[in-house]
């Protein structure tokens, strides 16, 4: 019988030894509804303004990046995700544009920003070569930071392409979900009005891991 | 009856011991049998010695191609039986081993290379075998066939070997948690499986790390991509080349923004090019860099530090503040640099 081989190809025999990933009981659902939704959006993360994004996220879990580079890969895909129509004020953005898209409330919003400011001021000293004096301000090992920011980025990801879906935008530098998220900060009804903008139909699938600031 | 019996009855283990480690570096191509880089020794491994590592994980398809692919590992012997608790340890630091391997070999020539950590490592212990697996575990066996080398010879054993041995130096130190990072960028723009742009934008990263983001101390006075061009000026003036001018002193900036702004299709540069070229740039700055790295810790260079203002300023802003020197004629800072013994 012809056989096609790929690059490990009998792996899925002698991988099982030490498995990556291991799939649980009961986490079959979450798993088919993440297919579900990146089938559904695939219009919109194939398109070429996330392709550098997704390669980004991708080569942070790449076998041999270090939690540095691994936020240094993180941040970078967030600036293109959800910056792409600053060109300054890039801490301040990211930090409440991202503590934006994944708070579940305005409360939640400030704990979110002061959780992720580490992350930005990490990446900008670990590129310029500085002393990274905001390990300092993480509650976990660094390792484990760089794991959690991974996790919201994803999440933030999923609701961005969601939105998406919902409201395509010719030109993503104009959207107004920008501007939405740059004022949601300031009260709880920017905030709601934001939200009301996000909702969508192709709701964000479940993950398998629960988002909770641990400032 | 393995078939490597059937073919090289005569292969024998030569290891001196029946404790040892094997890690696959996939594309490493060399004419000798064996050759020792700092201390970490390189074997291309017979089929008898390959297949004790491998025990039954051996391909039909494959065997035939074993000593055309004729694939080099690293070898590291151990003085006794490794127990159980020390093998993750022994195949990790195997791993670490191969990484500054393939690093020390991207920074000193180009050419097609694999870290062991995604091809394969073997952990052998008289009847005791492990291995630890990556992705791409084949590919020290079919990246040579399929032309992708690099090729070490016999005459670059010393020089690839201060290269390591720098690298092993700088790995321990301590606050060198941004020069590691550089280096994974530098290792993830190689990486396979990877499109070209993704590889581009990571060596703007590699670029901003090594050349950009200086505080008004350094007193730097020229652009970044003045400075990466007067690296390759002062350590390999016959890469300079028109098309390499061009691409630093025009056509860089807009290409970068193109790329990190994600609007590629404005770059108007062919990419491939630019891609090769910004990997021997940051093959050089980087081994500038560790060379400066080397220097700041050394007491001795204090006075030379001193007298050339440098005082206060790290590795990183030494290297620049040389480079700025140099665009600007005056390439004595960079000589004293590298005169220094």
């Amino acid at each position: 019988m012809p056989r096609r081989y790929g690059e490990s190809e009998k792996e899925y025999a002698t991988q099982n030894e030490a498995p990556s990933i291991v799939l649980r009981a009961g986490e079959g659902g979450v798993l088919r509804a993440m297919l579900a939704f990146v089938e559904r959006t695939k219009a919109v993360w194939q398109g070429e303004g996330f392709a550098l994004a997704l390669e980004s996220l991708s080569a942070s879990g790449a076998i041999g990046v270090g939690w540095p580079m691994r936020l240094v890969l993180l941040v970078g895909a967030c600036e293109a995700l959800l910056l792409p129509d600053r060109r300054s004020g890039l801490q301040h953005a990211f930090v409440n544009r991202l503590a934006c898209m994944i708070a579940r409330d305005h409360a939640q919003v400030e704990e979110w920003a002061a959780w992720l400011r580490p992350a930005y001021d990490l990446r900008s000293d670990v590129v310029h070569g500085r002393p990274l004096d905001s390990i300092d301000d993480l509650t976990v090992l660094p390792e484990q930071y760089a794991r959690d920011v991974g996790r919201v980025v994803i999440h933030a990801l999923c609701r961005l392409v969601s939105h998406r879906m919902e409201h395509p935008a010719a030109d993503s530098n104009a959207d107004p979900l920008w501007r939405l998220l740059d004022r949601a900060p300031a009260t709880a009804s920017a905030f709601d009005e934001l939200q009301t903008r996000l909702r969508s139909e192709h709701d964000v699938p479940a993950h398998q891991f629960t988002l909770v600031p641990r400032c | 009856m393995l078939i490597s019996q059937q073919l090289r009855s005569h292969d024998l283990v030569r290891f001196r011991t029946s404790h040892f480690g094997l890690a696959a570096v996939a594309g490493l191509q060399m004419e000798l049998d064996a050759v020792s880089i700092a201390g970490l020794m390189l074997v291309r491994c017979n089929r008898a010695e390959w297949e004790t590592a491998e025990r039954g994980y051996v391909f039909k398809d494959w065997h035939s191609s074993y000593y055309d692919a004729n694939p080099v590992f690293i070898y590291h012997p151990y003085e006794g039986p490794v127990p159980a608790p020390e093998v993750m340890p022994a195949l990790d630091s195997l791993g670490r081993d191969g990484t500054r391997l393939v690093t020390a070999c991207r920074l000193f020539k180009q050419g097609h290379l694999l870290d062991p950590q995604y091809t394969a490592r073997f952990l052998v212990s008289d009847g005791m075998r492990e291995r630890a697996v990556g992705p791409y575990r084949t590919e020290y066996l079919a990246m040579p066939i399929d032309g992708m080398t690099w090729p070490l010879e016999e005459s670059e054993v010393d020089d690839l070997a201060p290269i390591y041995r720098s690298l092993e130096v700088l790995g321990e130190a301590p606050g060198m948690e941004s020069f590691s990072a550089l280096l994974d960028a530098f290792n993830l723009a190689h990486t396979r499986g990877v499109s070209t742009l993704f590889r581009l934008h990571v060596l703007f990263t590699v670029h901003e790390m090594l050349f950009d983001g200086f505080a008004s101390a350094a007193q730097l006075s020229t652009n970044p991509y003045d400075r990466a061009l007067a690296a390759v000026r002062l350590t390999a003036p016959e890469l300079v080349d028109d098309e390499l001018e061009a691409l630093y002193t025009r056509r860089t900036r807009g290409l970068r923004n193109a790329i990190v702004h994600h609007e590629p299709a404005g770059a108007h540069v062919d990419v491939e090019f630019a891609t090769s070229r910004l990997r021997y740039v940051a093959s050089l700055g980087i081994r500038l860099l560790m060379r400066m790295h080397h220097l700041s810790a050394d007491p001795r260079f204090t006075s030379v530090a001193r007298s050339l203002g440098w005082r206060k300023l790290g590795a990183r802003e030494r290297l620049n503040a040389c480079l700025d020197r140099a665009v600007k004629g005056d390439v004595a800072p960079f000589e004293q640099v590298m005169s220094f013994q």
